[in-house]
């Protein structure tokens, strides 16, 4: 998470929404698809992304960051949109895009973007090879940012399970790498999953 | 996507001469050397190489596609400040140039210190910006939708910038850290606190350490073995005496010999039996002996582990660990390596027997012996898995199980009884398949060895038959090669349940040897400091600390606490004030920075003597299971009676104490649920009185009691900080009114300090806005009431 003292105000929020069944409203707005246009920002400098809302309350924001509140079970829902400081850092909530596959394909591009930037966490798509080392493992995997290597102490302590299925595993230095679920992987990884856990 | 594989941990120091060739070309400094370091990530945050390459002239960022080109360069003398900024799963370094920040590298969390350290010490030698340069960068600093009550005045003036030589020095030391870090062996980066490279020492296979913990019993063991191999020397003798049975008596009507031949075959009997019965209780005897001693070394080094150890642990799946996982090793122990070693001395005995007689009824015999083991072997991977699968999916019932039990109140509150049900369902059914998989694969290949193995007994009848016709064998021989072949059966079955046996111990096993390899976080110094007299002087030195790496929770604190004084920590919830004590209480250690106690870093403490000065009070005090006295006593044992009376006077517990049937003895149930809330929190502070500390850790001590419970426990609480350093934790600002110190803390740092009356005159202070709230919140309460 970025270290924004922003970010402290966020527990005692509730959601501002006219469908929504929360009824407190303290001021925190769930954006809607429709109302957002994202566009590449040509002042705030290379990669940066323009966010425009439209509606009762017309706002711009020259460069913004992106999270999911939910990026494990939910990636495209409940998207928070902070203004981006000048060095890169978030800035102040804008609000919470409610569902992000709602926006237009270009817009939802540069939302991927922006999150996979703020998420470094690789995503394995592949197992190439794990070896037993003794007492540690040694991975070989494909990722959604490349091809990597690492470490792991026992596999059954390096994974951690989520309820919904997904797979967590910490290498020795403390990365993490997230795997989709089992069935995320062909074959041979799986085999390769199995045989070590 | 980069060629070169990147290899995370090996962050070595040879810099490619592809790479140097290109530095030298670029000029970027005037003396040697460089600094330059590999990120594991491209600029899109990417797995690939950057290099940032640090020079007296110029800073360079390298990036390798298709060879090493200079995607970035800023001049030192553009150069007005750098600093990391966190993200998830990384971070990146960011320089400004000429007052306009500009990202320039990503890296993974595990550089994150790296490049903490090399951002920090450019930082330092970054030269002062202009006033122009300051002025363009306030609209920055506020971003549209800014709220109006952000204190415009934390920027603190630039000191003046060390030189940049100075600071590549600081940055060489701080690259040379990280580079010992990693073993010098395989470059594996060493597990936290040691420099014991795990890959490179303890190469022992797991079932081999197990005889390490049988070493105190080899004579026994020995003991074992020449039993062994005598009571399989005996199996060999019965066929032998059928056959002279059935030669010389039934067929040659020598009666003479029937006695002498019953009497030999009797007593060997006899023999076996005793045998037997010695060698069994011997080695159950044995087994629980090495068995306990595996479960206590992996309870004392349970609890050796850090906190964090067991925050990312399930208790059910530990618990498991030390009872179930060591009952498994025992059964291995005393059933399995007897049966195995037995079983092979059989073969090997019956193999020769039978070869001797007849070798070509005996290679019949024994052929099945090679497919049966080259079949267990193919098969010995899968079912190995199978069974693994089985029992993770038990440990993890069994940790819902327990979840579940210990969060009974919450599930009964919430009227969540059925998805509870259905989510053991859940667990239960998947271990049911489990079982089903793996017992299947089993139950399958069983019978199809078991006609394996019986298939020669067609070959052996039908040879058998044809060569007593031809008169070369007795009647006598064939049953002796009959009997003996039946023989074989036995240990060859038992064989294919060794792969079993195995599986199922050495996974057992492997899980307790993990649990006894894992380092602890926490260590005692080699040597540690002794502490005489203590006075009860805390400080703070510039202390840094995250639960993960690349989340600092706490950020450069430094706090100097008089002895005898009380500080209280304010703050909202997640400002830091629990982590803050967790960190002076020794949960957890700094990663950066010091605690140090009579001037002596804690880490220089051994733990034993630390915690014998340090006493806590937590919000919800655990009581262990037994009697108020010996709750009481907990942190001290040795406490008389009178000492625990006392204390529970000054804590204001006597009173309802006594008013329980059996006085101190009564017990307190598990967990603490037979009393109230508000006395376990007067049991909690006599137990603090009794271990008489010289520092004193309060975390919110009187929340949630009525006001009489709450004068009480304030009472006592004076009682017990008369004297002793005092770190206090309230929400309730009332409860500090003691304190001589308040600090307030925001997002892991110290934002105020000073007393009640300072820092309610100080306009717009994050303290005196608290007070404000909760005097309205009292306000409004009172109303409502």
């Amino acid at each position: 998470m970025q270290q924004s003292s922003d970010t402290s105000a966020l527990p005692s929020m509730q959601l501002k929404t006219q469908n929504s069944e929360l009824k407190t409203d303290t001021g925190t707005e769930l954006l809607a698809a429709g109302v957002l246009t994202l566009s590449e920002s040509s002042e705030s400098g290379e990669g940066r992304v323009k966010l425009d809302i439209r509606g009762d309350k017309p706002r711009s924001f020259n460069a913004i960051n992106a999270l999911p509140a939910f990026p494990l079970t939910q990636p495209n829902q409940m998207v928070q949109l902070y203004a981006a400081k000048e060095d890169g850092s978030n800035g102040d909530l804008i609000g919470i895009l409610d569902d992000a596959e709602l926006l237009p394909p270009a817009g939802a591009a540069l939302l991927r973007r922006l999150i996979r930037s703020s998420r470094m966490l690789p995503v394995i798509t592949r197992i190439d090879n794990l070896l037993d080392e003794y007492y540690a493992y040694h991975w070989f995997v494909t990722t959604d940012r490349g091809p990597f290597e690492f470490f792991t102490g026992s596999p059954r302590e390096a994974i951690q399970h989520t309820n919904n299925g997904q797979l967590i595993v910490e290498d020795l230095s403390g990365n993490q790498y997230t795997i989709v679920g089992r069935k995320s992987l062909d074959e041979a990884s799986r085999a390769m999953l199995d045989r070590a856990t | 996507m980069p060629q070169e594989p990147t290899t995370p941990p090996r962050n070595g120091p040879q810099i490619p001469e592809e790479l140097q060739r290109l530095l030298k070309a670029q000029a970027i400094t005037e003396k040697e050397p460089v600094i330059c370091v590999c990120s594991h990530m491209t600029l899109n945050a990417d797995f690939g190489k950057t290099w940032l390459a640090i020079g007296d002239r110029r800073v360079s960022v390298i990036k390798n596609t298709d060879g090493y080109k200079v995607d970035q360069e800023i001049e030192i003398t553009a150069l007005t400040g750098a600093r990391t900024l966190p993200y998830i799963g990384g971070g990146a370094l960011t320089l400004e140039v000429n007052g306009k920040p500009r990202e320039v590298l990503r890296f993974p969390s595990s550089q994150a210190r790296l490049f903490g350290a090399i951002a920090g010490n450019l930082q330092k030698s970054a030269r002062k910006k202009t006033p122009e340069e300051l002025l363009r960068e306030k609209p920055a600093e506020k971003p549209a939708g800014e709220t109006k009550d952000k204190p415009p005045e934390l920027e603190k003036p630039k000191e003046d910038p060390i030189s940049i030589d100075a600071a590549m020095k600081l940055m060489k030391a701080a690259v040379d850290e990280e580079l010992d870090r990693h073993c010098g062996r395989c470059g594996r980066q060493y597990p936290k606190h040691t420099k014991v490279c795990p890959f490179c020492v303890s190469h022992r296979r797991v079932l081999f350490r197990i005889f390490t913990f049988a070493r105190p019993y080899r004579f026994h063991i020995a003991a074992i073995a020449v039993m062994m191999t005598l009571g399989t020397a005996m199996q060999l003798i019965p066929p032998r005496l059928s056959k002279l049975l059935i030669d010389r008596v039934l067929n040659g009507g020598q009666m003479d010999q029937l006695n002498w031949l019953l009497g030999v075959m009797l007593a060997t009997m006899v023999a076996q039996a005793a045998l037997n019965a010695c060698r069994s209780r011997l080695s159950i005897w044995v087994g629980a002996r090495v068995t306990n001693s595996i479960r206590n070394t992996a309870y004392r080094h349970l609890q050796t582990l850090s906190m964090s150890y067991f925050e990312k642990r399930q208790t059910g799946a530990l618990m498991s660990r030390v009872s179930h996982d060591t009952q498994n090793i025992e059964g291995f122990l005393v059933e399995g390596i007897q049966f195995t070693v037995i079983n092979i001395l059989l073969m090997i005995g019956i193999s020769i027997v039978l070869l001797v007689k007849n070798p070509l009824l005996g290679a019949l015999v024994l052929l099945p012996v090679p497919i049966v083991l080259l079949i267990s072997r193919m098969v010995w991977k899968k079912i190995m898995v199978a069974f693994r699968k089985w029992w993770d999916s038990v440990s993890r019932m069994n940790a819902l199980l327990s979840d579940t039990l210990s969060g009974t109140r919450e599930i009964k509150a919430t009227g969540q009884e059925q998805r509870t049900v259905g989510r053991f369902e859940e667990r239960s059914n998947e271990t049911a398949d489990r079982t089903i998989i793996a017992e299947r694969t089993w139950q399958t290949l069983m019978p199809a060895l078991s006609l394996i193995i019986q298939l020669p007994t067609v070959l052996v009848w039908y040879y058998g038959a044809h060569e007593k016709n031809a008169g070369a064998m007795t009647l006598g021989d064939l049953f002796e090669f009959m009997a003996l072949m039946g023989l074989l059966y036995g240990p060859l079955q038992m064989l294919t349940r060794l792969n079993d046996w195995l599986a199922r111990s050495s996974t057992a096993a492997e899980r307790v040897f993990e649990l006894i390899d894992t380092q602890p976080e926490i260590v005692d110094a080699p040597k540690p400091t002794a502490m005489t007299s203590v006075a009860g002087k805390v400080e703070l030195r510039d202390i840094a600390f995250g639960y993960e790496k690349h989340k600092p929770v706490i950020k450069n604190i430094t706090l100097d606490i008089v002895p005898g004084q009380m500080v209280g920590l304010v703050g909202r919830s997640g400002s830091g004030k629990s982590t803050l004590i967790k960190l002076i209480m020794r949960l957890y250690d700094v990663d950066q920075g010091a605690i140090l106690i009579d001037g002596i870093d804690i880490r220089q403490l051994s733990r034993d003597e630390f915690h014998r000065q340090v006493a806590v009070v937590l919000q919800d005090p655990f009581m262990f299971n037994g009697s108020i006295a010996e709750n009481i006593a907990f942190s001290r044992p040795d406490a008389t009676p009178a000492q625990i009376i006392q204390a529970a006077v000054a804590a204001n517990a006597h009173e309802f104490i006594m008013r329980l049937p059996n006085g101190y003895d009564n017990q307190v149930g598990e967990r603490g649920t037979k009393i109230s809330g508000g006395e376990r929190q007067r049991i909690a502070i006599a137990r603090a009185l009794v271990m008489d500390p010289k520092i004193l850790i309060l975390d919110e001590a009187t929340s949630s009691v009525d006001t009489e419970t709450e004068q009480k426990i304030q009472q006592a609480l004076e009682r017990l900080i008369k004297g002793r350093t005092t770190i206090a934790i309230a929400h309730r600002l009332s409860t500090l009114r003691h304190a001589n110190h308040l600090v307030v803390l925001e997002d892991g740092q110290v934002k105020e300090k000073g007393s009640h009356d300072e820092l309610m005159a100080k306009d717009g202070g994050v303290y005196r806005k608290l007070v404000e709230i909760q005097t309205e919140w009292a306000r409004t309460v009172a109303v409502g009431a």
